[in-house]
């Protein structure tokens, strides 16, 4: 599969190194690529690398460790930071001329330029998942709370202390605090809870609140608001994970997305994920924060474990939060395996029983089962009426029993004698069809071009067939309908009628014995009629004489007729 | 008034020209277009409409008891609602009877045609080489599900097979795959999957992207899963897989290789994730064979990650079976299986041949 790229862009490449999971539905496409080395370091130079592998494509993955799984169709990768980071840059360029001899001043230039990158707000278009999913109620204690980013170099396009990402180790610039309501209540007058500030309210926090050790970057405006959580120390000193802890946190992953639903950002089978570093607390509602950990790691400010913020000289620390939600971890159904457990499994219809439904009629139970349902229907006439309608997803499997083609809406309209009433589906499905098309201008201009064209086209066809039929001459006609199409159909036709019909009739073909329709050929120079008296010009017999000689001395024979003739 | 050709007979000509339907259709393009074509427009928009795309919900759904929350249905496309769809798309701007005449015989082909892109479009952005459209008229079949999965699990992964064995929590899917056709959200607690075909089985799996980190919990659980006793710092652990080092194969559970989650106190429940990390290399080195060779920093949050992974779950749904309600089904067709149509390039092979004759085999017979 990955080898089929390689006709692709450079970027398109290295979105669609999806390696082929053999599956065996999937073994058709999936060609040979099926036994892999189980865990390889991807760089280029590792001999016992696969060579179709498409991780190994990307230039910017080459310090990254993959593990594919193959039962889990799924591919860990460690990290998989961006080519660069979010940030302000300088490009500094030294340029030197040298020759034999001599040398010229070094010539230096410098360009500023800024990578953007999510910082103190997140699109919320870039997650992917939440799980526990927000809101949902179940047993999750044994779970760590995660989050599932669609691009997969998020976590790791800035970092805690402002090095470089693409070095290792790869820390990620994101935690996933994870807030029970028992923290969150433990002082019911000021509980934790998210707060909108500006950015110059995170650089300067208030007294006794611990901020991030930031620069602020190129674009960012200091007003611009965003939400903050203030964490007590002793807390947030219980809870923050080690540097190491964190890496470990984070990770890349590349699934397989043939049984998807496909969206833009997903169909790449790109994605990211953070963990959080504890497992959420029995019977209460749980609370994750995604935080920004930038400028937390820094020499001036380094909150990780086993590091300790002072209680002496702080509350709080202050973290920007990105996204948060909350899970209740209580007594209810709503895992997913008990969601699908609880699942009722149907055919598409109308219960024939229920509080709302009951059923007194044969009919109408027989309708139900057919995918029916009774609709109030206001007639043309402005009757208050009833009738049925389904929809295109049927309980039980329709032949095809109906025209092709109505002449409007109401044509498709059926009558169901045994009740009554009208069946309005098909008429509704012409309908809503009609409706569709109109929105689409891009179709409802190609139907009109395609009929236009199709009519054109028969009548020109028409038309020229036709007169070449009817024309006392018999134009030659072609042998196929298309050649009549073609602009120059006609100029051909004529040619072809000039050559092989009304030619032959002006200027009779020779061996047929009647005098040309119009005379005699012009000689308008008269050099026809001297011809003869000409030196070096041969008359028709006198050729033909040198021609009846053997073929050796054809040659010598003509050069004497024409010099003799040049003597004349 | 000297005319070049009597009109009576060219209007003749015109009519019967016009009046059959192979004439029409032989003009059809017979290869798969592109760009701006209106033929290829059209056919990748009624390819469209045949996916259900962008049809209004209570059009599909007219009563929600028909799909209460957390259910799943299951249905077959009805072919007649789908023809009048897209017949009514077909029909704008059908005024004159030439519409109508052009309309009636190439209407059917395009939406014939159209089942090309319905059936390709995700093996399309899948970068996969397109199906053929089979000779046999297709049943397509789909389910919608209403549930918290299609909004707490984005990304659930969806697999059909023709058939079904075993019953209750031991059905198994069997036979071969249906490919999926469509799958979108109609709104974020709605999914819509529709399939190439009938199938008789299901299976939903949870989303590999969001597969969870999780461990063992020891501390017994009442029959809702509840736990009986109090969270200690060793209640938690965790069991190892192989790595495809020492035989043991990637992702498969080692025997016995059981290790301990360190937590930093039971009343944070926070995990020591290098200390964990760290003893699962010990604990990979130390098995015979050892399951782990490298160095302890080669074991990296890939590794770890593998580790500390659940299995994505499964369900496994039987399709019900529609056999019995088939009645109306039964009673106007006789026979079970379907009947094979002619395939369009047979066909318009055939209209085109029909077109030359009429246009040019009268040249004996034409009195000139």
């Amino acid at each position: 599969m990955s080898e089929l790229d390689t006709s692709l862009d450079q970027e398109d490449t290295k979105e669609l190194d999806v390696p082929s999971f053999s599956s065996p539905a999937q073994q058709e496409d999936a060609g040979e690529a099926s036994s892999k080395p189980a865990s390889q370091e991807a760089t280029e130079d590792s001999p016992a690398a696969p060579a179709g592998s498409g991780l190994l494509r990307d230039p910017s993955l080459k310090h990254s460790q993959w593990v594919q799984a193959e039962d889990l169709e799924i591919v860990f990768v460690d990290a998989a930071p961006p080519p660069l980071p979010a940030g302000d840059f300088r490009l500094a360029l030294d340029e030197t001329l040298a020759w034999d001899g001599g040398s010229a001043d070094a010539i230096h230039s410098e360009y500023d330029f800024t990578v953007n990158g999510p910082r103190f707000t997140l699109d919320p278009a870039l997650v992917h998942s939440m799980f526990p999913p927000p809101g949902n109620r179940g047993h999750f204690q044994k779970y760590l709370p995660h989050l599932v980013f669609d691009r997969r170099s998020l976590p790791w396009e800035r970092t805690v202390d402002g090095s470089l990402p693409q070095d290792k180790p790869f820390v990620p610039w994101l935690w996933l605090l994870s807030l029970d309501a028992s923290e969150i209540n433990a002082d019911p007058q000021n509980p934790i809870a998210i707060q909108t500030v500006t950015v110059t309210q995170l650089l300067n926090p208030p007294a006794r609140v611990l901020g991030p050790h930031l620069a602020f970057e190129t674009g960012e405006d200091l007003d611009s608001q965003l939400m903050v959580v203030d964490v007590p120390t002793a807390l947030i000193n219980q809870l923050v994970p080690s540097r190491e802890d964190l890496i470990y946190t984070a990770g890349a992953r590349l699934v397989s997305v043939m049984n998807k639903e496909l969206t833009a950002t997903t169909e790449t089978g790109w994605f990211s994920a953070v963990v959080a570093n504890r497992f959420p607390a029995n019977g209460q509602s749980n609370t994750q924060f995604l935080v920004s950990m930038e400028g937390y790691g820094t020499e001036e400010t380094d909150i990780f474990f086993p590091n300790q913020v002072d209680p002496a000289k702080y509350d709080a620390v202050r973290f920007v939060v990105l996204l948060s939600w909350t899970f209740e971890n209580v007594d209810d159904d709503q895992t997913f395996d008990q969601l699908t457990a609880g699942l009722s499994v149907d055919r598409l219809q109308l219960p024939g029983t229920g509080a709302h439904n009951q059923i007194t009629s044969n009919q109408v139970a027989s309708a139900f089962s057919m995918g029916y349902t009774a609709l109030n229907h206001t007639t043309r006439q402005g009757e208050p009426n009833v009738s049925w309608y389904r929809g295109p997803m049927l309980p039980l499997t329709m032949p095809k029993n109906t025209p092709d083609s109505y002449a409007n809406g109401d044509a498709a309209l059926r009558f169901d004698p045994a009740t009554g009433l009208f069946d309005v589906s098909y008429a509704a499905a012409w309908q809503v069809g009609r409706l569709l098309g109109l929105q689409d201008g891009e179709f409802a201009a190609a139907i009109a071009r395609l009929r236009d064209d199709h009519q054109n086209a028969l009548m020109t066809l028409a038309s020229r067939s036709f007169l070449m039929h009817r024309l006392s001459f018999r134009l030659p006609l072609p042998e196929d309908f298309q050649e009549l199409l073609g602009r120059q159909v006609f100029d051909r036709a004529w040619m072809k009628a000039w050559g092989q019909v009304l030619g032959p009739r002006l200027v009779p073909p020779a061996g047929e014995d009647r005098p040309p329709l119009l005379g005699a050929p012009a000689d308008p120079s008269g050099l026809e009629r001297r011809r003869p008296s000409l030196p070096g010009l041969l008359e028709r017999s006198e050729v033909l004489e040198v021609l009846e000689q053997p073929p050796d001395e054809v040659l010598d024979a003509l050069l004497a007729k024409i010099h003799r003739g040049g003597k004349r | 008034m000297p005319t070049l050709v009597p009109s009576a007979e060219l209007f003749r000509h015109i009519s019967e020209l016009v009046a059959r339907p192979a004439h029409w259709r032989a003009l059809l393009r017979p290869t798969e277009g592109q760009g701006d074509d209106p033929q290829h427009l059209v056919e990748e928009f009624i390819g469209r409409l045949r996916r259900l795309e962008g049809i209004p919900f209570p059009y599909l759904v007219p009563d929600n008891a028909m799909l209460p929350p957390e259910s799943i249905r299951f249905f077959t496309l009805d072919q007649n609602w789908v023809d009048a769809l897209c017949d009514g798309a077909l029909s704008l701007g059908r005024l004159t009877d030439m519409d109508q005449q052009h309309d009636a015989a190439v209407g059917p082909v395009l939406v014939r045609r159209s089942e090309h892109p319905m059936i390709n479009h995700r093996r399309r952005r899948l970068r996969r080489p397109a199906q053929a459209v089979p000779e046999a008229e297709t049943n397509y079949s789909g389910f919608l599900l209403r549930s918290a999965l299609v909004s707490g699990w984005p990304g659930l992964e969806v697999r059909a097979t023709a058939a079904a064995s075993g019953s209750g929590p031991n059905t198994q899917c069997s036979g071969a795959e249906v490919e999926l056709i469509r799958m979108s959200r109609l709104s974020p607690d709605v999914l819509l999957c529709l399939f190439a075909g009938p199938f008789g089985c299901v299976q939903i799996h949870e989303p590999k992207e969001g597969i969870t980190y999780g461990a063992i919990l020891s501390l017994g659980e009442d029959a809702d899963g509840a736990p009986t006793a109090q969270l200690q710092a060793d209640s938690y652990s965790k069991q190892l897989r192989g790595l495809g080092i020492g035989g043991y194969t990637v992702g498969e559970f080692i025997d016995g290789a059981e290790v301990p989650v360190p937590l930093r106190s039971a009343s944070t429940r926070v995990v020591e994730i290098n200390q964990l990390r760290k003893s699962m290399v010990s604990k990979l080195k130390g098995l015979s064979p050892p399951a782990w060779e490298g160095s302890e920093e080669a074991f990296t949050s890939a590794h770890f990650a593998l580790q500390m992974v659940e299995g994505a779950s499964q369900h496994i749904f039987r399709a019900t079976d529609s056999s019995e309600a088939a009645s109306e089904a039964s009673s106007k067709a006789d026979t079970g299986q379907p009947a094979r149509r002619k395939p369009v390039a047979e066909q318009l092979a055939e209209d085109r041949a029909a077109l030359n004759r009429f246009l040019f085999d009268s040249r004996e017979e034409d009195p000139s």
